[in-house]
């Protein structure tokens, strides 16, 4: 059960506290500055127990916010990626609790996708429909769908024993693929990561495939450049793991350690959250291998 | 303040527990589920209280996910004492005991109430074979009753005719059925099905609703037709030669602990069926009825099969010891 919270936070955690984007076009310009000077702040910090504590604060004034502004593109996006990288935080303490707060995300994440399509029913409609969904789409719409896929996706990782949820998930593979057509380093090819670590999760006889996850991976190296260290964590996690390689398990863990967390300073605060897994997979080891 | 330490505490009690308990018997045990499955979870659960029970006499090592290989890859390390058990799902079930093909025979069972009542009565049978293979039995995985998805409306052996229809390779029960059908099958490892789906080489595939989810092959079918075809199920096993040189009280221990987990990975399992079934048609799949007389054509079939698959695929010893349960269930509990 730990090892399931731990997929979900590596899934996650690349994901957390990204700066925000474009400015917001908010009624009040004085707070849609504010929301991302707060964020860009939080992407810069070097103390995780420092933000985890201020969230709560900050979620509360996005909700009101919402209230206000409740079709506003930009803070529905904010609310997705928010809650989102706060579940992952609490989700080991407190699993339901991280589901509800998952579930907001999710919720924020659909309704921005929603406001982008002219067809918003294809989000709900079987499989063969909902691919249509990205006919519509363009390059200005990266970062709502990598939001809205994120938080979808961590929205079924948390709830991975329901069908239903499960059900979902080729919809958001569906779209993290898109990401991956358009520009394959957004987000620093993040996208990358999440296919490969789904790619390599499961066993061929299960739907996985690990040429394809080594793939996906080597292509998040490239685009990091050395600078994104929770892609040597997710490879070590997922890759190297599932193909029992512990020393490729080891070399990715140990060099997420020996390297610099600040190079990127809006990289910092993920850096040093991939830097603290990286040590205890690697306390782990024996217990895998 | 809260997540990450908490996070730390949470694995460093893990590792310290790990290492200050290293069992005196480590039963290294693979599945191709993974990490956070029904399947995988039972196994931890299982070696949680086998490590309570027994003062940490014995323990197991979980290798989820494949990650040890696929079934023949296990059963071929727990021969030579790389590994000592798995909790099987696929072909190894049958390939250790091809008696085990008995139980799923299309048609056989009409209920969960038929299966458990069987598998109960037919549990020294099943334990005494696997015992005479080598291995140790410790309970029966539920995978669920298979169900037939497709691309056209399926409620007839003749619609199976007029569709491409996937076939497991070195699968005895489809191999025979699908002759004397007259249907055209195509043979496809799993993991290429689901590209079979997509390009149309086959239209027809058929597997338990959940993992027709967890394998995303309803993404690619309009039909599901309402009719259990067969009963499936796996085991969990242990290499005897191993599990033999714990001691007896412990070993007890084990099958106890084992059997009140299992069964209750089997209701976990086929809720998850139910739920997927209703999961399918909200994603779009369309039920497709069955009438009567089509489920008795269907059934005439499975018995002309018989005279070539019993005490050929399986005994027939097991055979009839089965259908001779069922008769009982079925008379006492119309």
């Amino acid at each position: 059960m730990v090892a399931k919270h731990l997929l979900t936070m590596l899934l996650l955690v690349p994901l957390a506290f990204g700066p925000l984007g474009c400015a917001a076009r908010l009624q009040s310009a004085l707070v849609g500055s504010l929301i991302e000077d707060v964020s860009a702040a939080t992407a810069r910090h070097d103390d995780l127990d420092l933000v985890a504590s201020g969230v709560p604060t900050f979620l509360l004034l996005l909700e009101g916010l919402l209230v206000a502004n409740p079709q506003d593109p930009q803070l529905l996006l904010s609310a997705a990626e928010i809650y989102t990288s706060y579940a992952t935080l609490i989700e080991v303490d407190d699993p339901e609790r991280a589901k509800h707060l998952y579930h907001r995300g999710k919720v924020n994440g659909l309704k921005a996708l929603a406001l982008r399509l002219s067809q918003p029913d294809l989000l709900k409609a079987p499989y063969a429909e909902f691919i249509r969904v990205t006919d519509a789409l363009d390059a200005s719409d990266l970062p709502t769908v990598f939001w809205a896929a994120s938080s979808w996706g961590a929205w079924i990782s948390a709830n991975i024993e329901s069908m239903a949820a499960l059900a979902e998930l080729p919809k958001v593979i569906k779209l993290m693929q898109w990401i991956v057509d358009q520009d394959e380093t957004f987000q620093y090819g993040t996208s990358h990561v999440f296919l490969g670590s789904y790619y390599a999760a499961l066993p061929p006889m299960l739907g996985g495939n690990p040429e394809k996850a080594a793939e996906h991976f080597d292509r998040a190296v490239a685009i990091g450049k050395g600078q994104v260290l929770m892609v040597y964590v997710a490879k070590a996690k997922f890759y190297a793991r599932n193909t029992f390689d512990r020393v490729l398990y080891e070399s990715l863990l140990n060099q997420a350690l020996a390297s610099p967390a600040d190079v990127v300073p809006e990289l910092t605060l993920q850096n040093i959250a991939a830097q603290r897994q990286a040590q205890i997979l690697l306390d782990q080891a024996d217990d895998f291998f | 303040m809260i997540s990450f330490k908490g996070l730390f505490a949470v694995f460093a009690a893990l590792i310290a527990n790990s290492v200050a308990a290293q069992p005196n018997h480590l039963l290294k045990i693979a599945t191709l589920a993974p990490e956070g499955s029904s399947w995988a979870d039972v196994l931890r659960t299982i070696d949680a209280d086998v490590r309570r029970e027994t003062g940490d006499n014995v323990g197991f090592k979980i290798y989820p996910g494949g990650v040890q290989g696929d079934e023949k890859v296990v059963l071929r390390k727990m021969r030579i004492g790389q590994l000592h058990g798995g909790n099987f799902g696929g072909q190894g079930v049958s390939q250790t005991l091809p008696d085990v093909l008995a139980l799923q025979m299309p048609f056989l069972f009409d209920s969960y109430a038929e299966v458990d009542y069987v598998l109960e009565k037919m549990d020294a049978f099943y334990r005494q074979g696997y015992e005479e293979r080598g291995y140790v039995f410790l309970g029966w995985a539920d995978i669920g009753f298979v169900h037939i998805l497709s691309q056209q409306p399926v409620a007839t052996v003749e619609d199976m005719r007029a569709q491409k229809v996937w076939q497991l390779p070195d699968e005895p029960l489809t191999s025979v059925l699908f002759r004397l059908a007259g249907v055209t099958s195509v043979p496809l490892n799993i993991p290429d099905v689901l590209l079979g789906l997509q390009t149309n080489l086959i239209d027809v595939v058929y597997a338990s609703p959940s993992a027709t989810i967890v394998l995303q092959w309803f993404t690619r079918a309009k039909y599901v037709t309402q009719l259990p075809i067969n009963y499936t199920l796996g085991a969990l096993l242990i290499d005897k030669r191993t599990f033999d040189k714990i001691p007896a009280a412990d070993r007890e221990h084990i099958h106890r602990i084992a059997r009140q987990h299992m069964a209750a990975l089997n209701q976990r399992n086929r809720r998850e069926n139910d739920e997927a079934m209703t999961v399918l048609q909200a994603n779009g799949l369309s039920l497709v009825e069955v009438n009567p007389n089509d489920v008795e054509t269907f059934k005439g079939l499975v018995t002309s099969a018989e005279a070539e698959l019993v005490g050929q695929a399986f005994s027939r010893e097991a055979h009839e010891q089965i259908a001779r349960h069922l008769q009982d269930f079925r008379r006492t509990s119309p």
